[in-house]
């Protein structure tokens, strides 16, 4: 699925990420921790193709195709989603609009017509049933007015809709209250797939607790410093990064 | 004296403009005198002066192609109106000597026909009434609109023109507890047409004027909103969007004097700017000394969309009264990248990204309407410019 071979990137000539290396296999859920600063945002903003990061270094393929010279909406189209740490407000810009016209801009790219509006509000209903998103949620601008947990389950509600094969998720557990953080992973979870990947970055244990990884990731200086399996985040919640970082270094 | 800074080759001479009512009443017919004389010893207004510093009037009208005047092709409909200036609407043709060339003066100096709409007291429209007016060559109507008190009315104003100088303008007086909702379309051709309008509004007590222009034409247009807070409790508001592109000039420049306490006044501005188009908004908010407990407000956003576009913005609060609260805002800028790069994040091709965000920005001020088909109209109408710039 996902294979990132020696990355390096800087933002404004500052080194952030550096010769980093990770793999993620179908299906599986790989979780990145860090302190802050290690790197973490700046990972999945490269992945999804912000243009404020230079690459100077490196690979990124998904499914073997190297996403790293296509364009932002390219990359959407190829199956990669990036749910936001701050998801964006778009006033004046409807909800419902907006997933269509996202929804119909990844289907014209894979060749496909627009979604039938019957079948796209049916579609939209459930997945918002099982998010508990409100009509009247739906028919608001795009964030606007939403509480820090709405935010994060219309990130969830947009990785459903879309269907990515590549899920990247950037701190979507941070503000949230244990009910909303229930939802949200309960919403990951039902889309976990054998052809869908998830990398998940968070900053603390708990979410992980939720959504299971099959791999922890520690990211520090720019580079993953260490792997395990979902102990190593307890290990990290009990002791810090400190001695991780300090024995990798 | 003649006058010489009327450009050399056009023919746009005040003696031209004929007076087509036979019989205007003499105040109107003084102050019309009395402008040309002005305006034969001044010329027109040119950028050296401070308020036009970004206006090249003289050079616009070399541009357009001169098929000389003609009486104004208005139509107006839903409403009874007369032609001419009754006795109360003599009141707003005043003779005044300025020391320099104001669009005011010149508006009356070439003026050609005077439309007046008078709504009864307690007179509710449900319907919009319907002004058009039709430019094919160079023209000049002032229209004056009084609601007495308690009415209520909404006006939808198009202008469109193949061809000409256009020169306006609109007095609105709103009495005690009336309103108006005031649309104006403006759609004239962008290389062959010129606009220079004033909008005089005078809101009495407890009025309201709830105003919204969208321009998307002109090479050169002007639009002068003098908005006077003359009563206690009443409001003024002034919303635009100026759609310009290729070698479009728009400038949209307002005053606004709250002369009652209690007042209310708004101006929410977006000028969104293609090719090497350029935009300006220059916005005063003036109270005086009795005008306590006023909330103004004015915001003016420019969007350039590209290298070549050109915004110039001038906010000024000019505050005599100690209790008021006003607060002013410009920005200019490219469009946000990170709204951009969510949508596009979503698989939304940059193109119909940016067109998503600049609707939602024209939105943002038609929303503002409080007709609902008057809202659509005017933001269908903004859309229509949007596909010209991106098919």
């Amino acid at each position: 699925m996902l294979e990132i071979k020696n990355l390096s990137a800087t933002i404004d000539g500052k080194q952030i990420l550096n010769e980093l290396n990770l793999t993620i296999p179908d299906g599986e859920v790989h979780a990145i921790m860090g302190p802050n600063g290690a790197g973490k945002s700046t990972l999945s903003y490269v992945i999804a193709g912000r243009d404020d990061y230079e690459v100077t270094g490196g690979e990124i393929l998904l499914n073997g195709e190297n996403i790293l010279e296509m364009d932002v909406s390219t990359r959407a189209g190829k199956g990669v989603f990036l749910a936001f740490q701050y998801p964006v407000e778009i006033p004046g810009v409807q909800m419902t609009n907006f997933l269509k016209t996202s929804l119909n801009s990844i289907r014209k790219q894979h060749g496909l017509g627009d979604i039938d509006a019957l079948e796209f509000l049916k579609l939209l209903k459930s997945k918002c049933k099982e998010l508990g998103i409100s009509d009247e949620m739906i028919k608001r601008p795009v964030n606007v007015g939403f509480s820090g947990g709405e935010k994060k389950r219309n990130e969830v509600l947009q990785m459903a809709m879309l269907e990515p094969t590549l899920c990247v998720l950037d701190e979507t557990d941070s503000g949230l209250d244990i009910d909303a953080l229930k939802i949200v992973a309960d919403g990951v979870n039902k889309l976990r797939a054998p052809n869908r990947s998830f990398l998940v970055i968070t900053h603390y244990q708990r979410l992980l607790d939720y959504i299971v990884p099959d791999v922890v990731h520690v990211l520090a200086n720019g580079k993953i410093v260490k792997s395990g399996g979902p102990e190593l985040a307890l290990e990290l919640e009990a002791n810090g990064y400190q001695h991780i970082i300090g024995d990798a270094a | 004296m003649s006058v010489v800074t009327i450009p050399a080759k056009s023919k746009f001479k005040p003696e031209t403009a004929d007076i087509i009512l036979p019989s205007l009443p003499d105040a109107v017919f003084d102050a019309q005198k009395n402008a040309q004389a002005q305006l034969k010893a001044q010329g027109l207004p040119m950028p050296k002066l401070e308020s036009w510093g970004f206006s090249n009037l003289p050079s616009a009208l070399k541009k357009i192609e001169n098929k000389g005047f003609s009486a104004p092709n208005i139509t107006i409909q839903n409403i009874s109106f007369s032609r001419g200036a009754p006795s109360w609407a003599q009141d707003y043709f005043v003779s005044t000597d300025t020391s320099e060339p104001t669009l005011n003066m010149l508006n009356t100096a070439m003026l050609s026909d005077v439309y007046t709409i008078d709504i009864a007291p307690n007179l509710n429209l449900d319907e919009p009434i319907q002004l058009d007016w039709v430019l094919n060559q160079n023209a000049c109507a002032h229209i004056i609109i009084r609601l007495q008190k308690n009415s209520s009315v909404t006006l939808l104003e198009r202008q469109v023109g193949s061809c000409g100088w256009r020169l306006g303008r609109m007095i609105v007086i709103v009495e005690d507890n009336a309103r108006i909702d005031h649309i104006r379309l403006m759609g004239n051709d962008i290389h062959q047409c010129v606009s220079t309008q004033n909008l005089d509004i005078f809101a009495v007590r407890d009025a309201v004027y709830n105003g919204f222009i969208l321009n998307k034409g002109g090479l050169f247009s002007r639009t002068e909103i003098h908005g006077v807070i003359a009563g206690a409790n009443a409001e003024i508001t002034l919303n635009g969007v100026q759609l310009q592109a290729q070698k479009q000039y728009a400038d949209t420049t307002i005053l606004i004097e709250h002369r009652a306490p209690h007042g209310r006044s708004n101006q929410y501005y977006k000028t969104i700017l293609a090719d090497e188009a350029v935009g300006t908004f220059q916005g005063k908010i003036h109270v005086h000394q009795i005008a306590q407990k006023t909330d103004g407000y004015q915001m003016s956003n420019g969007i350039l969309l590209s290298q070549g576009a050109q915004m110039n913005t001038k906010p000024q609060l000019e505050i005599y009264a100690d209790d008021v609260k006003c607060s002013h805002g410009t920005t200019t800028g490219q469009l946000d990248e990170t709204p951009l790069f969510y949508l596009c994040s979503r698989g939304i091709l940059e193109s119909d990204a940016r067109r998503l965000l600049i609707e939602s920005a024209i939105g943002d001020v038609t929303q503002k309407i409080a007709n609902e088909d008057l809202q659509e109209l005017a933001f269908h109408e903004a859309r229509d410019w949007l596909s010209d710039i991106y098919g």
